[in-house]
């Protein structure tokens, strides 16, 4: 019996020490961030003659098509036309952040690197030295400079730096919205006043416009993520809300301007006569689209893809399939008391949802610089948009034909690394171009962009109370006039103050 | 050292100097004895005493950030120390009482409810004879565990829709207008709590019924031959024999009093909901993580900790108190 | 035997009739769901047989590039990590059943605080890429191989275990670790059951420690790949950019059938284990 328990303790130690060797043994294995074996031979055989060594540099991106290698024909031709071999590491775009941050703090310094989502990010790898002043190297680099120009105001920062570059550059514009067959049929036209729109919102709701004689029809719709549905509403009325924006060299928040007041008082009114669909509070986007696509809304702010012919991220086919005769038209705001020519969409951030930087302490500076500077020329926008002309796509009197389908745009890996890519429309149809630039002529830029202050951590708690007085305010669980006070005071508790003088006084140093 | 030999320790006896001294030689010598006793059982415990050093305590030293300026540059040891100005800052938050007075609600709500009805539907299915069916059964209640808070809360606005789901049609069929419930603070937690034991009920019977199936046969029939009824059976026999494990996971689920569901509310809260579920967890999550503010979010967790401690000691102490084995 | 009257018996089996059928909805919507056209998909729908069959989300999920390497290592990960785990839980679990265990308090309290406190992701992240771990799939088994709650709960049911067996044992001269193998082990097939039930899902759907130590594509797990497609959790959807992009709701319905059927399959061989653990004889013996 002793004999067999010493046994025991014997096959206890022996697996125990067989799972050390397993765990020392697979250090052998990567460390951190390796690709796939990769077989770009291929890329540096063409530029032998007198070409230095190329430069290796490593990326730390984030995956846009999850699981889809980077060793494709994308990648090869960046580092052709660069004399670089790039190093990708892809992380998971819902962990990110996390991770990236993970990485530098275990002293990890890639040359490239995407940094995602809010001002504070940036301004915490700047205060600590991590990011490389891009500015300096204008003359060596000037298409960065070309491309930064456009935005250079909200580029800069404090200290006259520019430490970033928007990744994937363009606007979402929206735009009031009609079902004008509906309009039609009522003898009404595109409204251009709010008096007018108010008519049209009665109709399209009440009147039974699809004809079905059941109540399912509405003039607007939401979701609970974008809040973007009734901002035709507020811009009747000259504001903009849950945004900041400048008026006379003032940044001014909308969400708590005397028009916003009589905005939700219209909204109110909206809600009672049932012009606005009540689930705008617990729809999702995806369900908004559905009943879009279904003709269940007649009379709201919406995105200019719904224009496009060519059924881009499909907006147009949906409703046209389910109902042969609805038209989908825009038209401008109509106009309120106040209203103000000035003001009237909310618009992307000039700086970017995702942007690339490059690590000071990188080892090749000057590769990443080359890199960079490269995708900022026209022929890499186009290439980073659409590929190469003739293999992957054509292009006549500025109107461009994508010839492969998206299984072999994904194999070639057409706009996977996007490093400073300026988001062309061009292979979208006239219509949608059309939409497109009118609904530009009514974005409003952002005040706070590129504006970091300290106080800008208010701005979530700020956004959410706003909203949650609003959306009480407009379904009526409280008066309109009591409501908006209780809000301005809301505001001042939450530091809304603080976080407005904080902006004016950045933004008046930034543009002296 | 002093050789022991009887005489003396004899003369030691006398001696009180001399019967301390004798006192520790022998838990000394006790001591060693035990050791060597439970040799082995300190050998299996070895390993996982190793891997909580290594991986739990290791990484504790982190905590510290929650009293430092934490910038991933400077790293943990060479950011500024700023002691309690973080938990200042937590506490001062103007809804702070507010967050936990809803995470206390919920939680509170989840657990009187929610802690019950697995134990009821394992001692129910336990009657059932057809072992077929009961592991059909058993198969089928379990399988909502699996499907997401995003799929659900699709299917909630499927059901509960007033437009379109059944409960609007159910209304419009007496001529009514369906609440809409999901935006509504005053359903909203019940909606919370239902939704849960919904998906979680099935998931939860698994310990209990595994425990029912080591009871001896035996006790029962001899239950039957003393003349006890079935109640009396589940009384005396059944009920003490999951004792043991209902109190073991009520302690810890009172631990975790301050987790009310983060993934379940995250998905489902609105902006017409969100003052009343808006809990604990969703606000370290907004101020602390999503703004990549670390110290913000240790410091939260590290109160958290303290406080699951400090629920879990009592709710153990309570528990003895009243003849129960606690967590061990 | 027990007997009964026979109304509770009828009300029990209709109860769980109804019961079954509740619970059952959840994955028959989803199971239908990912059957059904996706150009027809709606939330008015109920789902209760599919909506246009069809099986081209499936094949579409199957052609993702690396599904097969993410099924090949969330298998080693699974199989791998839950017999590590269970094996640790067991291991360290049965000292602590024994009543007078030197020092029994203070290893407690010592498991007991890691259960509460967390150091963090990064220190965490630091220790792991110190053993040199990142970025291999031991990362996903090892740094959480143990689960306290589950050692506690695995240690209540060895105390369940009959003192007078474990006593006769020791007195014809078995050590503790025989008695372990030969009789501790052999009447806990429920709990070990149990137990290796939760770690085995938990390391079927684990997620989060992929995403934060796996950077190599030919590592990933098998969730990672099936959240990737849904591009509405993605990062340029959150923020808005891609605010108009929305994947079809069947492929997060097919995710879920995908993940849930190896369960399936496992689950009615673990539930006959639960009917084994009864001691037979053992107290006569």
């Amino acid at each position: 019996m002793l004999k067999s328990g010493l046994k025991k303790i014997l096959l206890v130690m022996l697996v125990l020490s067989m799972l050390v060797s397993l765990i020392t043994g697979c250090q052998k294995t990567t460390s951190n961030g390796t690709t796939a074996a990769t077989t770009t031979t291929a890329a540096t055989t063409t530029a032998e003659t007198t070409a230095a060594k190329p430069d290796e540099i490593s990326l730390v991106v984030t995956e846009l098509w999850p699981g889809v290698t980077y060793e494709n024909f994308n990648k090869q031709h960046i580092e052709e036309k660069t004399n670089t071999k790039l190093k990708v590491t892809a992380l998971d775009a819902s962990t990110a952040n996390q991770q990236l941050n993970v990485m530098l703090a275990a002293g990890d310094r890639p040359e490239i690197m995407h940094i995602g989502g809010l001002e504070s990010y940036e301004t915490n790898y700047v205060k600590d030295g991590l990011l490389l002043a891009i500015n300096k190297y204008y003359d060596k680099y000037p298409n960065l400079q070309n491309r930064i120009q456009k935005t250079i105001n909200m580029s800069k920062r404090d200290d006259g730096n520019v430490y970033t570059i928007n990744a994937s550059a363009g606007q979402d514009p929206w735009v009031p919205s009609y079902r004008k067959d509906w309009l039609d049929k009522f003898s009404l036209g595109i409204p251009q006043t709010l008096d007018e729109y108010m008519i049209v919102a009665d109709t399209v709701s009440n009147k039974d416009p699809d004809g079905n004689n059941q109540k399912d029809t509405f003039a607007i719709g939401g979701s609970k993520t974008d809040f973007r549905f009734f901002n035709h509403i507020f811009a009747a009325f000259g504001v903009i809300p849950y945004y900041w924006y400048v008026v006379d060299g003032n940044v001014v928040n909308g969400t708590i301007q005397p028009g916003a007041k009589e905005a939700l008082r219209t909204l109110n009114k909206l809600y009672t006569m049932k012009a606005i669909d009540p689930e705008f509070v617990t729809d999702t986007s995806k369900r908004v689209k559905e009943k879009y696509s279904q003709g269940k809304y007649g009379a709201f702010c919406y995105g200019t893809l719904c224009f496009d012919t060519f059924n881009t991220y499909g907006y147009y086919k949906p409703l046209h399939d389910s109902n042969p005769a609805a038209v989908w038209a825009y038209g401008p705001i109509p106009k309120g008391t106040g209203f103000n020519e000035k003001i009237g969409m909310q618009s992307l951030s000039e700086k970017g949802w995702q942007r690339t930087a490059i690590c000071a302490a990188a080892k090749n500076i000057d590769a990443a610089l080359r890199v960079i500077d490269w995708m900022c020329t026209d022929e890499g926008q186009m290439f980073t948009n659409y590929g190469l002309e003739g293999q992957h796509y054509t292009m006549k009197d500025d109107v461009v034909t994508i010839t492969i389908d998206d299984a072999k745009r994904q194999e070639v890996g057409v706009t996977q690394l996007y490093l400073a890519q300026d988001v062309l429309n061009l292979h979208y149809s006239k219509e949608y171009q059309q939409a497109f630039d009118f609904a530009s002529k009514l974005l409003t830029p952002m005040g706070n962009d590129g504006l970091d202050v300290p106080e800008s951590k208010y701005l979530v708690e700020l956004n959410n109370n706003s909203r949650t007085q609003y959306f009480k305010i407009i379904t009526g669980e409280v008066p309109v006039d009591k409501g908006f006070d209780e809000l301005l005071a809301q505001w001042k508790t939450l530091h809304g103050d603080e976080l407005a003088a904080a902006y004016n006084a950045a933004y008046k140093a930034k543009n002296k | 050292m002093i050789p022991v030999t009887p005489r003396y320790n004899a003369k030691c006896k006398n001696n009180i100097r001399g019967k301390e001294l004798l006192n520790l030689r022998a838990n000394r010598n006790n001591s060693l004895k035990i050791v060597r006793r439970d040799k082995y059982l300190l050998l299996l415990l070895l390993p996982g005493i190793v891997y909580f050093i290594i991986f739990k305590y290791l990484p504790m030293g982190g905590l510290i950030i929650a009293f430092k300026d934490y910038s991933i540059f400077k790293g943990m040891w060479e950011s500024p120390w700023v002691g309690f100005n973080i938990f200042r800052e937590v506490f001062s938050s103007y809804d702070f009482l507010h967050i936990i007075r809803n995470t206390l609600l919920i939680s509170i709500y989840k657990i009187a409810f929610g802690f019950p009805i697995p134990i009821i539907i394992s001692l129910m299915l336990n009657e059932i004879r057809s072992r077929h069916f009961k592991r059909s059964i058993q198969t089928i209640i379990y399988l909502p565990h699996f499907v997401s808070w995003v799929v659900i809360y699709g299917i909630m606005l499927t059901i509960l829709s007033p437009s379109y789901g059944i409960l609007g049609d159910i209304y419009q069929m007496f001529g009514k207008e369906a609440p809409h419930m999901i935006a509504n603070s005053r359903y909203i937690r019940s909606l919370l709590v239902i939704t849960e034991i919904w998906k979680e009920v099935g998931w939860g019977t698994i310990l209990y019924l595994a425990s029912l199936s080591t009871v001896d046969p035996n006790l029962y029939e001899a239950a039957v031959i003393d003349g006890a009824n079935k109640l009396r059976q589940v009384i005396h026999i059944t009920i003490p024999s999951i004792m043991g494990v209902v109190v073991l996971l009520l302690i810890l689920r009172i631990g975790s009093l301050l987790s009310a569901g983060f993934e379940q509310i995250l998905v489902i809260q609105n902006d017409l909901t969100r003052p009343v579920i808006d809990v604990f967890e969703t606000f370290t999550f907004r101020r602390g993580i999503e703004l990549g503010n670390y110290s913000y979010a240790t410091a939260v967790g590290l109160f958290s900790s303290v406080v699951s401690m400090i629920l879990v000691v009592s709710a153990d102490r309570l528990a003895k108190s009243v003849g129960e084995e606690g967590l061990l | 035997m027990r007997r009964g009257s026979r109304i509770p018996t009828i009300l029990n089996y209709s109860f769980f009739v109804l019961m079954a059928i509740l619970m059952l909805y959840p994955i028959w919507y989803v199971l239908m769901y990912s059957l059904s056209d996706p150009a027809k998909e709606s939330l008015n729908n109920y789902y209760l047989i599919p909506d246009g069959f069809t099986l081209q989300t499936y094949l579409y999920v199957l052609k993702l590039p690396h599904i097969i390497i993410g099924y090949k290592n969330t298998i080693f990960v699974t199989v791998a990590g839950t017999a590590i785990s269970l094996f640790l839980t067991v291991i360290t679990a049965y000292p602590f059943s024994k009543k007078d265990l030197i020092g029994k308090k203070y290893f407690f309290g010592m498991m007991l605080v890691t259960m509460l406190f967390y150091g963090g992701v990064i220190p965490t992240y630091m220790v792991v890429r110190s053993l040199g771990l990142t970025d291999t799939l031991w990362a996903l088994i090892i740094p959480n191989a143990l689960s306290v709650f589950n050692i506690l709960v695995m240690v209540k049911f060895f105390k369940g275990i009959p003192e007078s067996l474990i006593e006769s044992a020791k007195i014809d001269g078995y050590n503790d670790i025989s008695i372990l193998i030969k009789i501790v082990l052999p009447l806990s097939t429920a709990v070990l059951a149990s137990i290796g039930l939760f770690y085995a899902v938990g390391r079927w759907n684990e997620y989060l420690s992929c995403a934060l130590y796996i950077t190599s594509r030919e590592k990933k797990v098998l969730q990672v790949i099936l959240r990737g497609m849904l591009t509405e959790d993605s990062l340029g959807a959150q923020t808005g950019q891609l605010g108009l992009t929305t994947t079809p709701h069947v492929l997060r319905m097919a995710a879920i059938i995908i993940t849930l059927v190896p369960i399936l399959c496992v689950y009615p061989v673990i539930q006959k284990h639960f009917m084994k653990g009864l001691l037979i004889g053992a107290v006569k013996g």
